[in-house]
C-alpha cells in the first residue's frame, strides 16, 4: 500500500469522488494503532474490536467536518480513547459494579482470555498496569506502549505536559514496586 | 537504517532513560510485548468489517419522514415527558427538603445540563450523566481507587489550581527530582 500522508489522505477524501476509497486507506494506516490503544484499555478482543470498528464509524461520519485543527491522528486517538473509557464507564454502571471490582474482572480475564498469549512476566505486567486508575492507564500505555511524546499525548488527553509526566511518574512507581513485591 | 527506525529507536532510549532515571529498571529493561493475541489476519479483513459496519449504519438509518411520525419515537417522546414531569416534582422535593444523602448532591449544574440534553435523552446519557455527578462526589467515600491515588489527583489539581508546575510533584527517594 502506497503511504500518503495524513494531509494527503484528507484531501483525497474531501475532494474525491470516491471517499469511500480514502477512508480505507485511513483505516488501514491507523487500524492496528487505533485497535492496540483500545485493546489495552479494555483488555477483551471481542470488546476493542467492536469499540476500534465504531471509532472508524464515528470518524466516517465526521470526517466531512473535520477542520484538521488536531492532526488526523491525535483525532483518532483522542476518539478511541473516548470509546474506550465511555465503554468501561457504560459497564461499570450497568452493572452496578464499583471500580475495583471491574478492574478485577478485567484482571481475572487475562486468565481465560484465549487470545491472551503471554508469559508470566507480561502478565503480572499487564495486572500492575490494571491496578492503575484509567486516566494513568491510559498515560502510562500511551507513553511506555505507544513510545508517544508528551506533547502529542498533551493534544489527545486535554492535559497540560507536567501533568502527563507527573502522572506517567506515578505510574511507573506504582507498577515497579508491584513488579519487585 | 530508515528514518523511521531511527525515530522508533531514539524515542525507545528516551524513555528507557526516563525509567532508569526514576529508578525503575525492570520497565526499561523489557520489551514491550503485552502478550495480547488477535485471531490469524485479523487485521487483512479489518477494513471490511468497518465498511460493512458503516453500510449496515446507513440502510437502518430512518429517513426524515418516517423518524417523525415513528410510533416508537412518539412513546418515547411521551415517556420522557412524563419522566420530566416527574424528575422535576422529585427535585423540587428534594431542594424544598434540605435534602440528604446521594441526591442532594445533584446540584443546579446538573439540573442545567440535564434538562439541556434531555431533548436528545437515552439511557446511555442517564448513565453518562449519573456517572459524572457521582465522580464529582470525593471518590474516596467508597475507597474506589487508593488512598494514593485519589491524593495525587487532589495534588495534581491543586497544583494546577495554584499554578504549580505538576512535574515538582515528581520525587526520587523522597528526593525533588527537578534539575
Amino acid at each position: 500500500m502506497a503511504h500518503y500522508s495524513d494531509d494527503e489522505l484528507l484531501k483525497r477524501f474531501k475532494e474525491s469522488e470516491n471517499p469511500g476509497y480514502a477512508f480505507d486507506l485511513i483505516v488501514r494506516k491507523y487500524q492496528e494503532q487505533v485497535y492496540w490503544h483500545i485493546r489495552r484499555l479494555v483488555i477483551c478482543h471481542e470488546d476493542a474490536s467492536d469499540l476500534a470498528q465504531d471509532v472508524f464509524v464515528k470518524a466516517w461520519k465526521a470526517l466531512p467536518d473535520f477542520r484538521a485543527d488536531s492532526g488526523l491522528f491525535t483525532w483518532l486517538y483522542r476518539i478511541a480513547t473516548n470509546e474506550a473509557l465511555s465503554f468501561l464507564k457504560r459497564k461499570k454502571m450497568r452493572y452496578f459494579l464499583p471500580m475495583v471490582d471491574i478492574e478485577q474482572q478485567l484482571s481475572d480475564s487475562l486468565e481465560t482470555d484465549a487470545y491472551f498469549t503471554g508469559n508470566e512476566i507480561e502478565k503480572k505486567i499487564q495486572q500492575a498496569i490494571l491496578t492503575l486508575p484509567e486516566k494513568q492507564r491510559v498515560v502510562f500505555n500511551l507513553r511506555y506502549y505507544d513510545e508517544m511524546k508528551y506533547e502529542e499525548m498533551s493534544k489527545i488527553l486535554g492535559t497540560s505536559e507536567g501533568a502527563l509526566k507527573a502522572s506517567y511518574h506515578h505510574a511507573v512507581k506504582k507498577i515497579e514496586k508491584i513488579m519487585t513485591s | 537504517m530508515s528514518k523511521m527506525l531511527q525515530k522508533m529507536k531514539s524515542g525507545r532510549e528516551e524513555i528507557n532513560r526516563e525509567l532508569q532515571e526514576s529508578g525503575s529498571l525492570n520497565l526499561a529493561a523489557r520489551s514491550r510485548e503485552t502478550g495480547y493475541g488477535i485471531p490469524e489476519g485479523y487485521f487483512d479483513t479489518f477494513s471490511q468489517a468497518v465498511q460493512q459496519k458503516i453500510s449496515a449504519e446507513t440502510r437502518q438509518a430512518p429517513s426524515l419522514v418516517t423518524r417523525h411520525f415513528n410510533l416508537r419515537t412518539v412513546v418515547s417522546m411521551a415517556a420522557t415527558f412524563v419522566l420530566l414531569i416527574g424528575l422535576g416534582i422529585s427535585f423540587m422535593l428534594l431542594r424544598q427538603g434540605k435534602e440528604e444523602g446521594f441526591l442532594g448532591e445533584f446540584d443546579d449544574h446538573l439540573y442545567d445540563e440535564y434538562f439541556a440534553r434531555v431533548t436528545q435523552f437515552d439511557r446511555t446519557m442517564l448513565y453518562d450523566l449519573i456517572f459524572e455527578q457521582e465522580t464529582g462526589l470525593p471518590e474516596t467515600k467508597t475507597a474506589i481507587e487508593s488512598d494514593d491515588d485519589y491524593l495525587f489527583d487532589y495534588l495534581l489539581d491543586a497544583a494546577q489550581y495554584y499554578g504549580i508546575e505538576p512535574t515538582e510533584l515528581i520525587t526520587q527517594n523522597g528526593i525533588d527530582n527537578q534539575r
